[in-house]
């Protein structure tokens, strides 16, 4: 089943997508929870600006050679699944693509940190309250994560 | 090569631009609203891609809209064309937006009152009010010397 294109997505694609692409390719360890230096070594972790909204982040292939993206939607999520997975389908390439909703693993101080540290730049406030959040929600994000890759293993 | 024209809360742009696109000039009142898109746009119209025809040249032309953030769906399509290795113009997106989304809004609400017409002629008010910038879209000429 290799050779889909696998979309974590989230509302600003800085955190929870980010980190569960992080977990699918094995760059995270999904036994044990992270360490903030960990999370913040992750490219866009805590760093994707409005500017980057709807684009498709590429992470890497994984095991199986699917490919590993993450994307912010704000919170037009399904609308933008709809749009793409059409746009895919029309142009011969409907079957390719996964869309993997995250934000329902964010918790209530995942959305604070996010908005204090992205919308409001006030990083130093922000991150700390998002790496938290981050730590406290892993082990959900490696749930979903496991049912995407039983979903797409050969 | 495709094309397609993004609304931003209404069919009723859209609609007449990708009709300007087909057809190479403003269609009148009564072609409008002969136009199978010249509606109230719908919840479940959303993101949803309709073939508005194809062009002299064999492109297809399609129309959708969104309720928010656009420039989300135009860096989406661009990011999803790349990743799967087609040209830019594989999918061509052309914003065509309301500068007031509410009044988007009032449309849905005239048609759920039951006042399809009223709805309809707001529909054709904002057509007339962005005439200039619709023909100046003019997406064909800028393909096939056209």
């Amino acid at each position: 089943m290799g050779g889909k294109k696998i979309i974590y997505h989230c509302y600003g694609g800085a955190h929870s997508s980010v980190t569960a692409a992080a977990i699918h390719l094995g760059v995270l360890d999904p036994a044990k929870v992270p360490e903030k230096d960990e999370l913040l070594a992750l490219s866009l972790f805590d760093r994707q600006t409005r500017d980057g909204h709807g684009r498709l982040h590429f992470f890497g292939f994984d095991e199986w050679g699917n490919q590993v993206f993450s994307v912010g939607c704000r919170n037009m999520g399904m609308v933008l699944e709809r749009v793409l997975q059409e746009t895919a389908a029309l142009l011969g390439f409907g079957d390719e693509l996964l869309f993997v909703d995250t934000l329902h693993c964010v918790s209530l101080k995942m959305r604070i940190g996010g908005y204090i540290s992205r919308h409001l730049e006030l990083v130093g406030c922000g991150r700390p309250l998002v790496v938290q959040g981050t730590r406290e929600v892993y082990p959900r994000l490696v749930q979903l994560v496991r049912q995407v890759k039983a979903q797409v293993a050969p | 090569m495709n094309y397609l024209y993004l609304g931003l809360g209404d069919l009723y742009l859209p609609a007449a631009a990708a009709a300007i696109h087909l057809q190479r000039i403003m269609p009148g009142e009564e072609e409008l609203l002969q136009l199978p898109y010249f509606r109230p746009a719908c919840p479940a119209d959303e993101g949803r891609l309709y073939l508005a025809g194809r062009d002299m040249f064999g492109h297809n032309v399609y129309l959708t809209f969104v309720s928010e953030h656009p420039d989300i769906f135009v860096r989406g399509i661009q990011s999803l064309l790349g990743i799967l290795k087609l040209p830019r113009d594989a999918m061509q997106v052309i914003p065509v937006l309301l500068e007031n989304p509410r009044v988007g809004t009032l449309c849905r609400l005239l048609q759920k009152l039951g006042l399809p017409a009223a709805a309809n002629y707001l529909g054709l008010r904002l057509v007339r009010n962005r005439k200039s910038d619709l023909l100046g879209l003019a997406a064909w000429k800028k393909h096939h010397g056209g």
